[in-house]
């Protein structure tokens, strides 16, 4: 099974093939419990703190992010967005 | 003008401050959860449905569910100018693209998944006015994603229920009368297959799409 995350900057899985096996079965595992669950049991579980729980923190959340000036800021660009994607249009 | 986002907010008071729709990754997640989260909604004396959220963990971890079920997701935060020229997000939403859209099924929509507005004192530390109206433009940038994404601006989603009736009315109220969405009600007993609808179901169609959109065309 091949999986490529394709949102931004949120790589996922290990470079070392070994590790990203047992990460990307992880994931499949916990994709059919959480495909298992309604909309409205997700939100629970999100608005109770114990999604937290299930799914760790992979890198250091402390780790400070420096603010950044307004102007230097993109919009959205959708078309780049879709091109990531692989959006066909 | 539907496909285009908003790039200025209003206040309650009528006054207007820049703003810009970004698409946000785990820094922009990490950034909301470190400024707004922990100091200002995680120990808010109010209620806060999102007092639990964790954005982090939220964007990667359902990106990673959403992909697995064949569906693409997407981050969008509003940032507005400070007064020193930085940067302050003021709200956000995560969407999953390609949720069957409840009227029709067959047709694709973009299910708003989370939605979160900075509360006032954050605002103000940010040395921002406190006023500012946030659900409605966050809506928006959900709607105009699905203008842009082909759909129509099919939008759908789930008022998350907390548990507190007053909070579940209200939240409800927001979205029915506050940004005019329409309830699915509970026509449907099952929202797709073994998916129970609990009555806590909103969605946009086209027309409904078009009308939110005209009316913060002002915003644009």
């Amino acid at each position: 099974m091949n999986i490529a995350l394709k949102n931004q900057d949120i790589g996922l899985f290990s470079e070392s093939a070994s590790e990203r096996q047992v990460e990307v079965n992880f994931a499949i595992r916990l994709m059919r419990y959480v495909r298992g669950l309604t909309v409205a049991q997700i939100h629970r579980l999100v608005n109770s703190g114990e999604f937290n729980e299930i799914f760790p923190a992979l890198d250091d959340e402390a780790t400070r992010v420096p603010p950044r000036r307004f102007e230097d800021l993109k919009p959205f660009d959708y078309r780049n967005w879709a091109e990531r994607n692989r959006i066909k249009e | 003008m539907p496909g285009k986002h908003i790039n200025r907010l209003e206040t309650r008071s009528g006054t207007f401050i820049d703003a810009i729709i970004i698409e946000g990754g785990l820094d922009e997640a990490r950034y909301w959860h470190q400024n707004v989260q922990r100091p200002y909604i995680a120990s808010s004396p109010n209620f806060r449905l999102d007092r639990n959220w964790n954005w982090p963990r939220l964007v990667r971890w359902l990106n990673t569910v959403e992909l697995l079920a064949g569906r693409n997701t997407a981050f969008f935060q509003i940032n507005v100018n400070t007064s020193l020229g930085s940067a302050f997000p003021v709200g956000q939403i995560f969407v999953s693209d390609g949720y069957p859209f409840f009227p029709d099924q067959r047709q694709p929509s973009i299910f708003l998944w989370f939605l979160a507005a900075a509360p006032a004192d954050a605002l103000r530390a940010g040395g921002l006015p406190d006023d500012l109206k946030l659900m409605r433009p966050l809506v928006d940038a959900a709607i105009q994603f699905s203008f842009q994404r082909g759909y129509d601006g099919r939008l759908t989603l789930h008022a998350a229920a907390s548990g507190d009736r007053r909070n579940d009315i209200d939240l409800y109220t927001k979205y029915e009368k506050g940004v005019a969405l329409i309830p699915y009600g509970k026509r449907s007993f099952l929202i797709s297959w073994l998916r129970r609808n609990d009555g806590r179901y909103f969605y946009a169609d086209e027309k409904c799409a078009l009308d939110l959109t005209a009316k913060l065309d002002y915003l644009r």
